[in-house]
């Protein structure tokens, strides 16, 4: 420094917090002090925010930031908004210190007639909502209040965060109707400025998160369709809360068009989203319409872990999707591809359930094929099932077999006979 | 971990310690060097008590020898030493000063270590009366080794070679060695338990003086939720004393800091002196205004940017946009009459008339800046009249 006079000081200091050199310049802020200089106000917002890096424990951060504020009181310089953004950014990093403090420093402002900016909202709400103890909602729902009172101008880099802040915290609440008026807040004059791109995709996809929890399927199902691909990308987690709506309000015969939505955000071939849908259709049974439609949708999904032609390769089945798949199949009635399906157990080295063994054999006696209930059971007498006795005297009983399909049933009979002796014992 | 930084700085502790201190000799830089040596060495030793029972039992010799070596190597400094101070200290009183001299430096691993062989050795120390005889001595160790315990004939031995290197009575030395250490192994267990049961008792209490080692511990234990749990046990009575004014919090209700005062607005107008904003005050505008510029929403947004950049026309089209000048045309293109002082003929005047030409078709100029042109060529003209008088 050429000369040492109370603006080089300050502006010193001033550049040493903003480049992390935090103890230097409490040093040369003690040298500010000892040649009986004064530091202007935004000298002091620096060194107020860079107190968290001077000191470890709260207490102390807090008894220094109070030691700052008092020489500011001494040197008669007004505080203005930024130094209580800074004072609550630092209180956001004194723990249980901070959470008392903050609604002195928020009428300390008040008193002052300085009025909060988003950046002070958005201190004070991560400083009382964020962490495993939550307060009640009195302060957000005051906050939110002001905030959609008036329109706001930019006044502190951190404003943008408020926003996402307050979703987080509804969503933490789990209050729907807070985060309306958020929403309406939104709205007010130019607040909608503050959130871009990215904070907008995850202001609304957590508020999409909190209604698949709150809100009845109908509302639910209205917002998907408005907001979708227009106001912002649903995330997996989206779709999964989405699917869980659904199966709660027992209204499956929507999965179908989430599938086509699925397709389209590019998720099917996420290992989550496949099962859910899967599990989800493949539960219960339904009526004919919409098991023909799930059935569209186990195709899909076959396709995807089949060889495609372009540059993708192909997804690994496990035992629950293809037996999923499977169970579609033939509860739809379409027996080729059920047993396609079946064939593909042993490739992947699994074992189908019985369950989906049931349903095959339900689905070839309903489309009256023989063949390919024989041939289920010469697998599971292959696989080794404890199973395949069960089938193969169902498959005599309800089946009308001609003597050649008799033969070949009472051969594969012989054939487990040989092989296994589990078998026997089973059968004594 | 407190309760071994306690007995340790207390106490005179490790028997592999109290060995190099016997060793070495009080200069604490030989302290350091031996110290680390000797360290090395009871970790090596702890490995398996066949290999020691081995090397005692087979090569005992030798080893007292290499040992005795190393004592006479460093007994004849330390009676070097010893002959240039002057006064003949006893062993005990040079344990006593090793052990007011010895700081609490060992990692946690080494300590973990030496906890480990101190409670062996306090086991095999009571038996051990330490009367008899070097070789009786030793047999009384290999036994012990054959019980697993491998640092005590380490010791004993040393005890014994440093017995043997001085010239006090033999067995009286070596007595009084074993003796004292002893009585610190019990001192040691004495504080370590006491330090033990200390800390227990700080903990329940909790006061807040105490804080710190709890505090400490719970951070090193989960560093991940240090912001809420660093303060303990005091967050959760804050926590239920506040849940019970939860209610009655409001932004409204709530006392203030009291820090400022509120500036009246003569001060305010004193104090806002006009300073140019410096490089910070700069780059914080900047910043501020990239936090709300969004990009536009739709075609209307786009066009308005535009035209404030001028890249779009400001509609509906207004002919006279950008006429500053409260000049007339003419005044633009007929540039004549400013010639006037320039000759009338020759290169000069045909020079001049091409400037005009080219003055009236420039759009750009204001008339003020096209009079200023032409009055720069008069005045240059003018200063280089006499050279051109020349030609």
């Amino acid at each position: 420094m050429p000369e040492k006079n109370a603006h080089s000081y300050c502006t010193m200091i001033r550049g040493m917090v903003k480049h992390g050199a935090s103890a230097k310049a409490y040093d040369m802020y003690i040298d500010l002090l000892n040649e009986r200089h004064k530091a202007d106000v935004h000298t002091f917002n620096a060194l107020i925010a860079a107190v968290p890096y001077l000191k470890e424990r709260f207490l102390e951060r807090w008894e220094l930031a109070k030691v700052f504020l008092n020489h500011m009181a001494q040197q008669k310089v007004q505080p203005n908004l930024l130094t209580f953004n800074a004072l609550l950014k630092t209180l956001r990093r004194c723990g249980g210190v901070g959470r008392s403090m903050s609604l002195s420093v928020i009428k300390e402002m008040e008193a002052l007639d300085i009025e909060p900016s988003l950046a002070t909202y958005n201190h004070l709400l991560s400083i009382l909502y964020k962490g495993v103890d939550l307060h009640s909602s009195g302060i957000i729902s005051e906050v939110i209040d002001d905030v959609g009172k008036r329109s706001f101008t930019p006044q502190d880099p951190d404003d943008v965060n408020f926003f996402p802040t307050a979703m987080q915290a509804c969503c933490d609440l789990k209050d729907i109707k807070l985060a309306y008026k958020l929403n309406k807040a939104l709205e007010k004059g130019d607040n909608w400025k503050f959130l871009d791109m990215d904070r907008l995709n995850t202001y609304w996809s957590k508020f999409f998160s909190l209604l698949c929890m709150m809100e009845q399927i109908d509302v639910v199902l209205k917002w998907y369709k408005e907001m979708s691909c227009s106001l912002f990308y649903p995330t997996p987690k989206n779709i999964l809360d989405l699917l869980q709506a659904l199966d709660a309000a027992n209204h499956l015969e929507v999965i179908p068009s989430v599938w086509e939505d699925v397709k389209q955000l590019g998720f099917n071939r996420r290992h989550d989203v496949l099962e859910e849908l899967l599990s989800l259709m493949s539960r219960d049974q339904h009526p004919k319409e919409i098991q023909v439609a799930f059935a569209s949708c186990a195709e899909d999904i076959k396709a995807v872990h089949e060889q495609s032609g372009r540059e993708q390769f192909p997804l690994e089945w496990t035992s629950s999707t293809l037996g999923h798949v499977a169970v579609l199949f033939s509860r739809a009635g379409r027996t080729q591809d059920a047993w396609n399906m079946m064939e593909r157990f042993q490739q992947i080295n699994r074992i189908p359930t019985d369950q989906v063994m049931d349903e095959f054999l339900n689905c070839a006696k309903q489309t009256n094929c023989p063949d390919e209930a024989i041939k289920l059971v010469k697998l599971a007498a292959a696989l080794g099932l404890p199973s395949s006795q069960r089938l193969k005297s169902r498959t005599e009983k309800e089946f009308e077999l001609s003597e050649k399909q008799r033969k070949t049933l009472e051969s594969i009979e012989s054939d487990s006979d040989s092989s296994d002796s589990d078998s026997d014992s089973d059968r004594d | 971990m407190w309760s071994r930084v306690r007995g340790w700085g207390g106490a005179a502790g490790g028997s592999c310690r109290l060995a190099a201190r016997l060793l070495a000799g009080p200069a604490s830089g030989r302290e350091a060097a031996g110290a680390a040596r000797q360290e090395g060495r009871p970790g090596r030793l702890c490995l398996s008590s066949s290999k020691i029972q081995k090397l005692f039992s087979t090569s005992s010799v030798l080893s007292t020898e290499k040992v005795k070596s190393t004592a006479s190597e460093d007994s004849t400094t330390e009676v070097a030493s010893k002959s240039q101070e002057g006064t003949p200290e006893t062993p005990k009183q040079k344990l006593l000063d090793l052990i007011g001299n010895m700081k609490v430096e060992v990692s946690y691993r080494k300590k973990l270590q030496q906890l480990k062989t101190r409670e062996v050795k306090n086991q095999v120390t009571d038996k051990l009366e330490g009367t008899d005889g070097e070789g009786a001595v030793l047999q009384r160790t290999t036994e012990d080794i054959k019980r697993g315990k491998p640092l005590n004939p380490e010791l004993v031995k040393a005890v014994s070679a440093v017995a043997s290197s001085l010239p006090l009575n033999k067995k009286q030395t070596e007595s009084e060695l074993l003796a004292q250490l002893r009585r610190h192994e019990e001192t040691t267990d004495k504080q370590k338990k006491a330090g033990v049961i200390n800390i227990r008792n700080v903990i329940s209490e909790m006061a807040v003086k105490r804080e710190s080692r709890a505090r400490r511990g719970v951070r090193i234990s989960n560093r991940i939720s240090v912001d809420f749990d660093e303060d303990g046990q005091r967050i959760k009575s804050e926590r239920l004393s506040r849940q019970s004014s939860d209610s009655r919090r409001s932004l409204k209700v709530g006392r203030r800091l009291n820090i400022f005062t509120k500036a009246s607005t003569e001060t305010e107008k004193a104090l806002q002196t006009v300073s140019s904003p410096t490089i910070w005050d700069l780059e914080f505008a900047k910043e501020v205004a990239a936090v709300t510029a969004q990009p536009p929403r739709n075609g209307f947004e786009e066009m308005i940017q535009w035209t404030k950049e001028g890249i779009l026309w400001e509609y509906p089209i207004d002919n006279e946009a950008g006429m500053e000048d409260d000049a007339e045309f003419h005044e633009h293109i007929f540039l004549e009459k400013h010639l006037e002082d320039f000759p009338k003929q020759g290169p000069i005047r045909h020079f001049m008339e091409l400037v005009i030409c080219g003055l009236s078709k420039n759009p750009y100029l204001s008339v003020k800046q096209k009079i200023e042109h032409i009055e720069w060529f008069q005045k240059y003209f003018e200063e280089k009249k006499e050279y051109l008088q020349e030609i």
